[in-house]
């Protein structure tokens, strides 16, 4: 809302500069947010709170600063009766449904020939023009005027216009149109409010008026409009048809229902004085007569709530200067009523803030209390961090990106996942939530790559989202830990390609911190996955993820210059593993033995197969077999390699005798050669 | 200088005098001229070869100057030369015995450093990186940190769902349908066939969930993942983060909600920041504020500050005592108890502290951004 300083002061004075009445403004929730305007004339524009349409004026502003500044409110000059509202109007007014309008008022007046086409005197079309409001002629301008000065929308019509010499207040017919103001025809809803004539609806109720019962320069006979509507029904309206007018704004916050007769005059009055015009007659119809609710205010309640009660003359003082009749009880209590332009006002909390507000939250104590309630630790932020903290180290950094995705992207990266659409997305590209984590992190890889970053390590800690109905939800939502990656890892002293290997040593680092009986890397058959570089993440009879080169024809596509990595876990499937139990137990006091062994296998075989003989011979003391190199190349055929592995045995109670080490390694080497290894 | 190999034809020494002098050593005295000379000479190269060549050639047992010196001149010497002669010869051994050793010990010390100096590297070089470049999103660290300050206040975490239902998001938060304040959260709505459902606007359905499911005194924070249907630009995103705080329970009241949050402000923004309350509105609190701490690029000096634009105050967070509506709304008892709610964007925050000044950065996924971040 803007006001003018100069225009404010018609209605009120204050004592101090422009900046401390902001700021007096501010402290009382009537936030400023700058200036505008000229030194002389400053414009201040305030930030309403969407429960204070009262102060969507300079009236209501003046109010509240004479309430808080404690000085007197002088109301606006010239709001004289130019005649009775009980005078015929010869336009007779009907309200269909009580609960939508409370009150209309019409004034009809008769204007001089070439009174409708005048401007407004210089001092009110600058005002106005501070408003941001280009004049156009004398009465629209004039109702314009009101609205800035008191808050209340007018419409003027052309009441020659008006078919039938009647006005009704109803929902709109099936079928019926308007073209309104703003010149566009629109198709009315039966959840309209309209204003009517016998034939047609001439206004769309509170939001704007009709184009073809406008005033025009010509007009020589108006009908002014005056009126209370339900904040719904306008709201609802001016949603529907995509209409934003000051009126409407005023109206579905709620306008002072007792103000609509005050501003019909008040506007009546200016057209006698301003366009010479004559009454002709006037309504007031009154459908519902609006009734001060009576709330019940407690000193205790006060004190419970703000851990102060101000004295009690104090609270009357404020609430008064606020223009709230009160009475007060036995008990240090009051029955409070709210002035008519204070809806927002229900309950005794909604007095309690009155009280603060003016009283000034600074005038409150300040404690920091005490606690004797339960504390409890949220595991899935435990495993969020600790994942962090190793990804981090890893050279990983965190990225965040947004929720949203196209339908195709899941299809391809998480088949079968039944995704969850939004209605009113911002793109039609991205309508969907994401299902995978995988999408996104290939953008993010992406925008690095096309920075020329010649290498990027990322995660991404996030939810997916699909149709699945659980736990009373239609549908599920659930957090995934994605990593993707590409280019160059190391220094200048051992550089090389990103690979499968540095994706898997990475995940294997993740997972060591939690108990994941039967971990195992299963060759993947995922769409997006690169045919032999990738792997399924298999533990406790569960997926826990997918890990592995991106496709090479997906990366072409895509346009990678490097081979892209990427995996995607399941952090849910973690956090029901649970951490490792720490157990400690001691280490042997005897050596340990140890043989390397060097054999050249078939392709075929894989490390995991070794590793599972060798762990079934279940030789006294085995401590496992660790790869040492892999050799490829060089004098050794295709389709095969050779391995290095050191083996180490170790008791707990004594030394290994050299011949029983000697037999357990003859053993292993058997078992290898069963494997179809060769020794070199 | 005395060789050995002149011995044979200079005079023996009883040849030139009846008695042998008082002070034996300068019967040898040209020979321990001679030691000196060769040790310094031996210095100058300071290797283990030479220093070894000048043990050979004063103590070796063939060839050595004392072993010639010994065949040369105390054997022959008259009986009455010998003790004097025998005295000096000892006196010349020990010398050159210690003199050996400590050039064998300088060579082999400037040997090692020798070496030592040839193993040197340029320290300055980078060390392997390993891993080093990796940093966490600065939205996770305005986020943890946080919730580290309430937690230390005894706040419990809690999450809450991202899609929600209008009831949680809106009616139970006593914002009806066609309230204005629907307006100023622009809502994405599921669909179409997941009706009345929601991407939450903000974290607060967390209280009403919390209420329901815990009775007080209870106090948790709720940070998580919100959505509005905002066009992104450098101060709007259709997704953004937040962090909600409730606390519930008998006697709390506007003090206890300004005692907190101020420790907050302290605790996050430091030790010396300032903060105050203004009016606002929520539909869920009664009596709301706004806190707003002092500008600490300006100290609240205003004038043509950037970082507040010139009112002194940043705004910081939404925070009121929760509205009698929303503990029957939870099944709990509202004349009984009473508590405060507090919500506050992570993303301001983080702009604040860090100086970001575009909101779209956080998710753009630059690296060149994020590596910023490592702490
Ligand atoms: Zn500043």
């Amino acid at each position: 809302m803007l006001i003018s300083l100069e225009w404010l002061k018609e209605f009120v004075d204050w004592p101090e500069t422009p900046a401390a009445l902001a700021e007096r403004l501010t402290g009382a929730g009537l936030t400023a947010a700058g200036w505008s305007g000229s030194a002389q004339e400053p414009v201040l524009e305030l930030e309403l709170t969407s429960n204070r349409p009262d102060c969507l004026s300079h009236w209501g502003v003046a109010r509240e600063v004479a309430a808080l500044a404690r000085t007197a409110l002088k109301p606006p000059a010239g709001a004289g009766q130019a005649g009775q509202p009980t005078d015929p109007a010869g336009i007779t007014v009907t309200i269909e449904s009580a609960e939508t309008c409370a009150r209309y008022c019409l004034r009809v007046l008769d204007l001089p020939s070439g009174a409708a086409a005048r401007a407004l005197p210089e001092i009110m079309r600058a005002r106005l023009l501070a408003m941001g409001q280009a004049p156009i002629h004398l009465l629209p301008d004039l109702s314009n005027y009101t609205l800035f000065e008191i808050g209340q929308p007018t419409h003027v019509f052309d009441a020659d216009t008006l078919r039938g010499n009647q006005l009704h207040v109803r929902w709109a017919r099936p079928g019926e149109t308007l073209i309104t103001l703003d010149e566009v025809e629109r198709q009315l809803n039966p959840g309209d409010l309209v204003i009517a004539d016998a034939e047609r609806p001439v206004a769309l109720a509170g939001v704007i008026g009709g184009l073809e019962t406008a005033i025009t320069p010509a007009t020589r006979k108006i009908a002014i409009e005056s009126a209370w509507f339900e904040p719904q029904v306008v709201r609802r309206s001016a949603r529907r048809h995509g209409i934003r007018t000051e009126a409407g704004y005023r109206f579905e916050r709620g306008a002072d229902p007792q103000a609509a007769a005050w501003a019909a005059d008040l506007l009546v009055s200016r057209a006698v004085a301003l366009a010479g015009a004559h009454w002709a007659g006037g309504t007031d119809c009154i459908a519902r007569e609006w009734q001060a609710p009576t709330i019940r205010l407690r000193a205790e309640f006060l004190r419970r709530l703000l851990g102060l009660a101000p004295p009690s003359d104090a609270v009357e003082n404020i609430l008064q200067r606020l223009g709230f009749q009160l009475e007060a009880q036995a008990g240090a209590s009051w029955m409070v009523q709210p002035p008519s332009w204070r809806a927002d006002v229900k309950i005794e909390a909604d007095l309690a803030e009155e009280v603060a507000r003016l009283w000034g939250y600074e005038h409150f104590p300040s404690r920091l209390p005490a606690f004797q309630g339960v504390v409890t630790e949220s595991e899935p932020a435990r495993l969020a961090s600790k994942t962090r903290e190793k990804l981090r180290g890893r050279g990983y950094s965190e990225a965040i990106s947004l929720s949203f995705a196209g339908a195709a992207e899941g299809e391809r990266y998480a088949p079968g996942r039944k995704p969850v659409k939004m209605m009113n997305p911002l793109s039609e590209e991205e309508a969907w939530l994401r299902t995978t984590l995988l999408p996104s992190m290939l953008r993010l890889l992406l925008v690095n790559q096309n920075r020329d970053l010649t290498s990027a390590r990322l995660f991404e800690i996030g939810k997916i989202y699909w149709r699945e109905a659980k736990a009373g939800f239609p549908a599920t939502e659930a957090w995934r830990l994605s990593l993707g990656s590409f280019g160059e890892v190391g220094g200048w002293n051992d550089r090389r390609e990103y690979g499968f290997y540095e994706l898997k040593g990475d995940i294997e680092l993740l997972l060591a911190g939690f108990d994941l009986p039967g971990l195992e890397w299963r060759p993947a058959s995922a769409g997006w996955c690169h045919p032999g570089r990738a792997a399924e993440i298999w533990a406790n009879q569960a997926q826990l993820g997918t890990a592995g080169q991106l496709h090479p024809e997906l990366a072409e596509e895509l346009k990678f210059r490097r081979p892209p990595f990427l995996a995607e876990l399941d952090l849910q499937q973690l956090l029901i593993a649970g951490g490792n139990q720490l157990r400690f137990s001691p280490p042997s006091r005897f050596p340990a033995a140890w043989r390397d062994f060097s054999f050249l296998f078939d392709d075929r075989v894989s490390w995991q197969s070794i590793q599972t003989a060798l762990n079934g011979l279940r030789q006294p003391g085995w401590q496992g077999a660790s790869l040492l190199e892999l050799f490829r190349g060089g004098g050794i055929p295709a389709g095969q390699r050779s391995l290095l592995l050191r083996a180490s045995w170790q008791l707990p109670d004594r030394t290994l005798r050299e011949d029983e080490v000697q037999r357990a390694a003859d053993e292993l080497r058997a078992t290898l050669a069963g494997l179809g290894g060769q020794q070199r | 200088m005395p060789s050995t190999a002149d011995a044979g034809n200079i005079p023996l020494p009883w040849q030139t005098a009846a008695q042998p002098p008082e002070n034996s050593e300068a019967l040898l005295a040209d020979y321990f001229q001679h030691l000196n000379e060769d040790a310094a000479q031996c210095r100058q190269q300071t290797t283990e070869a030479a220093a070894q060549a000048f043990r050979n050639r004063w103590l070796g047992r063939r060839q050595g100057i004392l072993q010639q010196l010994n065949e040369t001149l105390l054997k022959p010497a008259p009986p009455d030369w010998k003790k004097p002669l025998g005295q000096a010869l000892n006196r010349l051994r020990s010398e050159a015995a210690a003199l050996a050793t400590t050039l064998e010990t300088e060579a082999r010390q400037a040997a090692a450093a020798t070496r030592l100096a040839s193993e040197a590297l340029d320290i300055t070089l980078p060390g392997s990186p390993g891993a080093g470049r990796g940093a966490i999103h600065p939205l996770t660290l305005v986020m943890e940190e946080i919730v580290a300050v309430f937690a230390g206040l005894g706040y419990s975490r809690v999450e809450g769902p991202e899609m929600e239902s209008a009831y949680y998001n809106f009616e139970a938060l006593n914002i009806p349908t066609e309230h204005p304040a629907r307006d100023e959260q622009d809502t994405i709505y599921l669909g179409p066939d997941l009706p009345d459902m929601l991407l939450r606007t903000h974290t607060s359905p967390g209280q009403i969930r919390v209420m329901e499911r815990q009775p007080p005194p209870l106090r948790v924070v709720v940070p998580g993942r919100v959505y509005r249907r905002d066009t992104p630009d450098a101060s709007h995103s259709p997704m953004f983060h937040q962090v909600e705080g409730l606390a519930v329970d008998e006697g709390l009241s506007l003090a206890d909600l300004k005692g907190t949050l101020e420790h907050f402000a302290r605790a996050f923004f430091g030790s010396a920041t300032l903060s105050r309350f203004r009016p606002s509105f929520f539909p869920f609190t009664e009596p709301s504020a706004e806190m707003d701490i002092q500008c600490f690029a300006c100290d609240g000096a205003g004038g043509v500050c950037r970082t507040c634009k010139s009112s002194g105050w940043i705004e910081i967070l939404g925070c009121g005592m929760v509205h009698p509506q929303l503990y029957r709304f939870a099944g709990q008892d509202a004349e009984r108890w009473s508590g405060f709610a507090f919500g506050m964007g992570v993303e301001r925050i983080a702009m604040i502290r860090y100086g970001i000044d575009d909101l779209q950065r956080f998710f753009s996924g630059d690296l060149r951004f994020l590596e910023q971040f490592r702490d």
